[in-house]
């Protein structure tokens, strides 16, 4: 596999093959940024 | 060829390796050796089968086949799934892991499996026994390797902490079904296996057959793994032909016309761009056909072994 895809078309098959977002993921990673970031305003 | 580590472990294996599903039921003996040599003159060294592929038969090919090869190879195969009708033909209890390793070994003609996986999570054994008993084949020789297969994220962590707590050997690698067209994993799984340093085997790489190219809207194949899926297998027709799918085969095939490769080609490559994942994939589906395989591969090897998933 002497070859690679260049990054443009990687993020082009990305795209259009992402799995759907399920929202309990999407809450969850945003409650847990939200908690990151304010942790690290703290210290 | 690439080698790369499998896991959190000093074993190097070929980025890409070979799957063995087919030997002995699609693909008969002449031609499963043939693949199998093209595969290792391509510079590949990963091989995996199962205890259940073709019942037996899939392994005793490979140990006929490997005869004075064997140093050279990194053998993976699996336990749990029934090889017969009796109370402990199959599962991850340690009575049924210790008569199929020594089946296996037998079949297999070696000492040793370099990687041995649990195929399935065994809601019926405690995890505790199934690792113990992998410590112990580890202990005696007979495996080098652990690994699991069609684990789940929560498994996979609860796998890799008890065997942190009683010193076992951590399982270095998830196989698990993993393409372009199936990408579910990426919730939990990859996580997991990312958290606690395990490679991805990514089986079914070109969704058992659909990323061949060879399919269309509202035409349903006659022939190949999709067409004998029964409906609630994840390569079943009814699953794979979404109005998705196509625009990523669509996608797919205008990449391969940019690069001047095959639609497989493409989406192998794709997959050999994630972080930690192997794609497995010679016995994909119509790719282990003879015919078909040089298409796919391009002469070069097929199925993929991963980089480790850690940073």
């Amino acid at each position: 596999m002497g070859w690679r895809l260049a990054e443009e078309d990687i993020a082009l098959l990305d795209a259009v093959s992402a799995p759907p977002e399920i929202y309990p993921y999407r809450f969850i990673r945003w409650a847990q940024g939200l908690v990151y970031r304010e942790e690290l305003l703290r210290r | 060829m690439r080698y790369v580590p499998l896991g959190k472990s000093g074993l190097y294996v070929s980025e890409v390796s070979l799957g063995t599903m087919t030997f002995g039921r699609e693909t008969p003996e002449e031609e499963a050796v043939a693949i199998l040599s093209r595969y290792l003159d391509a510079g590949g060294n990963f091989i995996d089968t199962a205890n259940v592929y073709s019942q037996g038969v899939s392994e005793s090919i490979l140990g006929r086949a490997l005869q004075g090869k064997r140093d050279n190879i990194v053998l993976a195969t699996k336990v749990f799934f029934r090889m017969g009708e009796g109370p402990y033909d199959g599962g991850a209890s340690r009575k049924h892991i210790l008569k199929a390793v020594s089946d296996s070994l037998k079949r297999l003609q070696t000492d040793y499996i370099d990687l041995y996986q649990i195929h399935c999570f065994d809601a019926f054994t405690p995890l505790e026994e199934t690792f113990e008993t992998l410590a112990y084949l580890v202990e005696q020789g007979h495996i080098r390797y652990v690994g699991v297969s069609n684990y789940t994220g929560w498994q996979i962590t609860k796998a890799v902490s008890l065997c942190e707590k009683y010193g076992f050997p951590r399982p270095i690698s998830a196989q698990m079904q993993y393409s372009l067209v199936e990408r579910n994993i990426e919730y939990e799984v990859i996580p997991a296996c990312y958290d606690g340093g395990l490679s991805i085997l990514a089986w079914g790489p070109l969704g058992g057959g659909f990323l061949s190219g060879k399919y269309t809207p509202h035409t349903p194949p006659k022939e190949g793994r999709i067409a004998q899926a029964k409906k609630d297998w994840e390569e079943a027709w009814e699953r794979r032909a979404t109005e998705k799918n196509f625009q990523i085969l669509e996608t797919v095939r205008k990449l391969a016309e940019k690069y001047g490769k095959t639609i497989p080609q493409v989406a192998l490559n794709w997959l050999l761009t994630r972080k930690g994942v192997n794609p497995h994939s010679w016995c994909d589906g119509p790719l282990s056909n003879s015919k078909t395989t040089s298409g796919a591969w391009g002469g070069v090897s097929p199925k993929r072994t991963s980089p480790c998933l850690m940073p």
